[in-house]
């Protein structure tokens, strides 16, 4: 892990700051488990910043009094609700569309030809999502 | 592990998001960041078990998001 981490800091010192992955290209399973993957270190830092004390009326956070506000946590959960309900989707389209998957012996072309507009759907929430998080959290993701 | 920085560079922008967010985020995404080493630098796909736990810590952490902390409207003593 120690090693993961050596490597990917290494990665970043190269590449400077980079964005949260581009869902562009077929899509696969693999690139879903990424997507989700990534996603989790906006999860990540959105439970963060509920978990922190709630700012009193008319207190502002700062670096020296990290506290949040109800109504940017309220908004940070309908963006993960519509994150959650997408990754669903294009998941149950991926099932649905791999006949070599377990349980799956044909393929339901109603789903699949909604796999692709599906996964721009969740490149599309995803954007929103880290757009969202960045602001309220602070968190440079 | 064996390193391979001609992978990790074809994927640049993907890892030096993920190294920014680990840094930043610390040792709490640690497992996220190992999946994506896993899945982009060594070229492996995740097991049935691996993205069924993937998804189980995925909604743990949607419960911590969704938890009403005090001062909340739908706050409750005790939770």
């Amino acid at each position: 892990m120690k090693r993961a981490f050596a490597a990917l800091a290494a990665a970043a010192l190269l590449a400077g700051c980079g964005a949260l992955q581009k869902l562009e290209g077929a899509v696969t399973q693999d690139r879903l488990d990424v997507a989700r993957a990534t996603y989790d270190s906006l999860l990540t830092a959105a439970a963060q910043y509920n978990e922190r004390p709630r700012c009193a009326p008319g207190q502002d956070a700062t670096l020296a009094n990290l506290c949040s506000e109800y109504t940017a946590v309220v908004k940070l959960r309908a963006v993960d609700a519509s994150v959650a309900a997408s990754f669903d989707q294009v998941q149950a389209d991926l099932n649905a569309c791999d006949p070599g998957k377990s349980g799956v012996t044909t393929q339901a072309a109603g789903t699949c030809s909604s796999l692709s507009a599906d996964y721009d759907a969740l490149a599309g929430v995803l954007a929103v999502a880290r757009t969202a998080t960045r602001q309220i959290t602070g968190a440079s993701i | 592990m064996k390193f391979d920085p001609n992978a990790i560079l074809a994927d640049a922008e993907i890892v030096a998001s993920l190294a920014s967010i680990a840094v930043k985020l610390g040792e709490e995404v640690a497992p996220y960041v190992e999946q994506l080493y896993d899945i982009i630098v060594k070229k492996e796909s995740l097991s049935a078990a691996q993205r069924e736990a993937s998804i189980a810590a995925e909604a743990a952490l949607r419960t911590r998001l969704n938890a009403p902390q005090p001062g909340d409207p739908d706050y409750t003593e005790g939770e």
